[in-house]
């Protein structure tokens, strides 16, 4: 059996050989009842008591995986991404991108599972046989043999499985009855596949569904049920809101990802963050990772997750949450500098320089170009490493993800 | 950091039986709600919105995550306590606030406003507006249909375009503002900026020193002024930012030397 493994982090991960759960934000008290749940050979239902504590609404994001009968069950929520990868050693990514999403797979058919936070991705791993860490991302590996482990009882739907060990699926449920009439949701895509729980999609096209689905919106919905129970999947007005919210901040963009959970570009052939081939696969979409950070000649560093205005004493005025930039504020003794002097905008997953039509004008020097100076209000796309001077006094130059 | 002193001041005005406004002025939190509905519903609506700032107050190195967050908390904190009861369905406040936050190590004022309460600045002997209102009014008066001067006393004045509780979008707007040593910002809710003119706003403002004092009278001129509405009044004035300075204008190159 691979070796189970996690990268240190801020969020909660539960490890044991027959399950992984990670969640933002598992508070102390709950940490036991969920370890006790688990422990006990729960089911997923359990599981996701334990760790939202009953409630239906404010149910954290999370990913859990876990060895069910002769299926592995992976479900992600707002904010988790997984990559699992099977016998072929084809690797699929899920990216629930303000969606919940709940996938079984032939369990001889998977060979590890990682759940991770969207768009964190880099540090080391470090093994783990079993217990409750720290991390910001899991790397889980079915047992070999199910003998191995106390196989949850789910008697109730065995037989089901038993019969239906052919595809892997995305299971979609008609959207519940008390949402239907609801106007909040007037602008909401709602994918609405099918009208009973069995309807059956494959994996590349479900997240090909949720993608196309975006169009104007930032969030794409997508209620799963299970045997015509919606308890602890709803997603409730209360969550919506909250994807919105969070959507309003960062927006989504259509995302590939690397066996790390790396998060880039559809059109990427290699990960931006540790180099790998990219998997062929269907995007999806989710928050917009951090796209690099700007380094200053003073030091300052940025991390590139908004727009960014540099100046002597930069300030915005009458925006919205999502385009608040973030203020960078440097010294000009000379006052050369103006006080909103440059713009560094983030374009789905480009990254562009605008000259504030500053008094003293922005020079861009791409690796090994001449430098230019830019057309005040004209964007400017960057390549990483280049170097963008102020009025000659400052400079910051691009650092990508690493 | 930026250091301030502040006055703060609430009156129910000659007519009202409730005062249905609230406010926090406390560092580095400074919020006015002015709620509506009916059956003291107004009441419960802006006092629940001012609450989601209680966890802020004393804070230092805030983000704009933190103060969005309370927004977002304070409307779905009003939309479902307005689920609750049938007295206060439908109910909601607008809110209009600066806080102090931090960015790349240095301080800022972040301004929001939802609805018709507002924020002024006065800075150098000059007043001005910051915040935009939500109003049918303040339509007319983009639309070109309406001056400022006319929309004081206006019938319609009251109706306002967003309002937290009502709607579940986020739907406030920001400001960023650099803090200057010297600036005086004047929070209220419309019992002020309805009745009182801009004119005698800067006149109040320029001649109390002291803050509260300045909130003080802010509130009599209204009462004055007839005092239809809840009257509340916030005065911050900024004492010392501890950052750098030198915001003057841009020399051009070539052009006067520093100094």
């Amino acid at each position: 059996m691979s070796e189970n493994a996690y990268r240190p982090g801020t969020w909660t991960a539960v490890v044991s050989p027959s399950f992984a759960v990670f969640v933002d934000e598992l508070p102390n008290e709950r940490r036991r009842v969920v370890w006790q749940a688990v422990s006990s050979g729960a089911d997923v239902d359990d599981i996701i008591r334990a760790v939202t504590g009953g409630t239906t609404s404010g149910i954290p994001p999370f990913g859990l995986v876990l060895r069910d009968g002769d299926c592995i069950r992976v479900l992600v929520r707002a904010g988790v991404s997984a990559v699992v990868t099977d016998a072929g050693g084809i690797r699929r990514s899920i990216d629930s991108g303000g969606v919940s999403t709940n996938i079984e797979y032939v369990a001889d058919e998977v060979t590890a599972v990682t759940l991770g936070r969207s768009g964190v991705d880099s540090g080391t791993s470090l093994p783990i046989l079993g217990g409750i860490v720290l991390a910001d991302a899991v790397l889980w590996h079915p047992p070999a043999d199910e003998d191995e482990v106390t196989a949850p009882p789910l008697a109730a739907t065995g037989q089901r499985r038993a019969t239906e060990k052919t595809a892997t699926r995305i299971m979609i449920d008609e959207v519940p009855a008390s949402h239907q009439d609801d106007e909040q949701l007037a602008d909401e895509t709602v994918v609405t596949v099918g009208s009973t729980p069995h309807d059956e999609l494959d994996l590349a096209k479900g997240g090909y569904l949720a993608a196309e689905a975006d169009g104007e919106v930032n969030a794409a919905y997508v209620d799963l049920g299970r045997e015509g129970d919606h308890d602890g999947y709803t997603v409730t007005r209360m969550t919506i809101n909250e994807l919105r919210a969070d959507a309003a901040v960062t927006p989504l963009v259509q995302a590939v990802s690397c066996s790390l959970t790396h998060l880039n570009p559809p059109e990427a052939f290699r990960c931006r963050i540790c180099d790998e081939f990219l998997d062929q696969q269907e995007p999806v979409l989710v928050p917009r990772p951090s796209l690099g950070h700007l380094r200053f000649s003073t030091g300052q560093v940025v991390e590139l997750d908004s727009r960014v205005v540099v100046g002597r004493s930069p300030s915005a005025e009458r925006v919205s949450a999502g385009e608040l930039p973030q203020l960078v504020q440097v010294e000009s003794p000379a006052q050369d500098i103006s006080r909103s002097h440059v713009e560094v905008r983030l374009d789905g997953w480009r990254v562009e320089v605008v000259d504030l039509d500053s008094v003293n004008g922005t020079v861009v020097a791409l690796p090994g170009r001449d430098p230019e100076r830019l057309q005040p209000g004209e964007p400017y796309p960057l390549v990483p490493n280049a170097v963008i001077d102020l009025a000659g006094e400052v400079t910051f130059r691009y650092a990508p993800a690493q | 950091m930026i250091e301030v002193t502040w006055g703060a001041q609430t009156h129910n005005g000659h007519v009202r039986q409730h005062n249905e406004d609230a406010l926090l002025a406390d560092a580095p939190v400074f919020v006015v709600a002015d709620g509506m509905g009916g059956h003291r519903a107004g009441e419960v609506a802006s006092s629940i919105a001012i609450d989601q700032f209680r966890p802020l107050v004393g804070a230092s190195a805030l983000t704009i995550a933190d103060v969005a967050a309370a927004i977002t908390a304070a409307n779905e904190a009003i939309v479902e306590a307005g689920e609750a009861g049938a007295s206060s369905a439908g109910m909601g406040t607008t809110v209009v606030g600066m806080i102090a936050v931090e960015q790349v190590g240095r301080p800022y004022w972040l301004a929001f406003n939802v609805g018709d309460s507002r924020l002024y600045r006065l800075f150098k002997g000059e007043l001005n507006q910051v915040s935009v209102d939500h109003s049918y009014v303040q339509e007319l008066i983009a639309a070109g249909r309406l001056t400022a001067d006319e929309a004081i006393g206006h019938p319609e004045r009251n109706i306002v375009t967003r309002a937290l509780g009502q709607d579940t979008e986020s739907q406030a707007d920001f400001w960023l503002l650099p803090p200057e040593v010297g600036e005086r910002f004047l929070l209220c809710s419309d019992g002020l900026s309805g009745d009182v003119s801009a004119d005698q706003i800067l006149q109040l403002l320029r001649n109390s020193p002291d803050p509260e004092e300045a909130a003080d009278q802010l509130v009599s001129a209204a009462l004055a002024a007839g005092g239809r509405d809840n009257i509340s009044v916030v005065v911050v004035d900024v004492r010392a930012i501890y950052d750098f300075g030198a915001h003057e204008a841009t020399i051009p190159r070539g052009g006067v030397p520093n100094e």
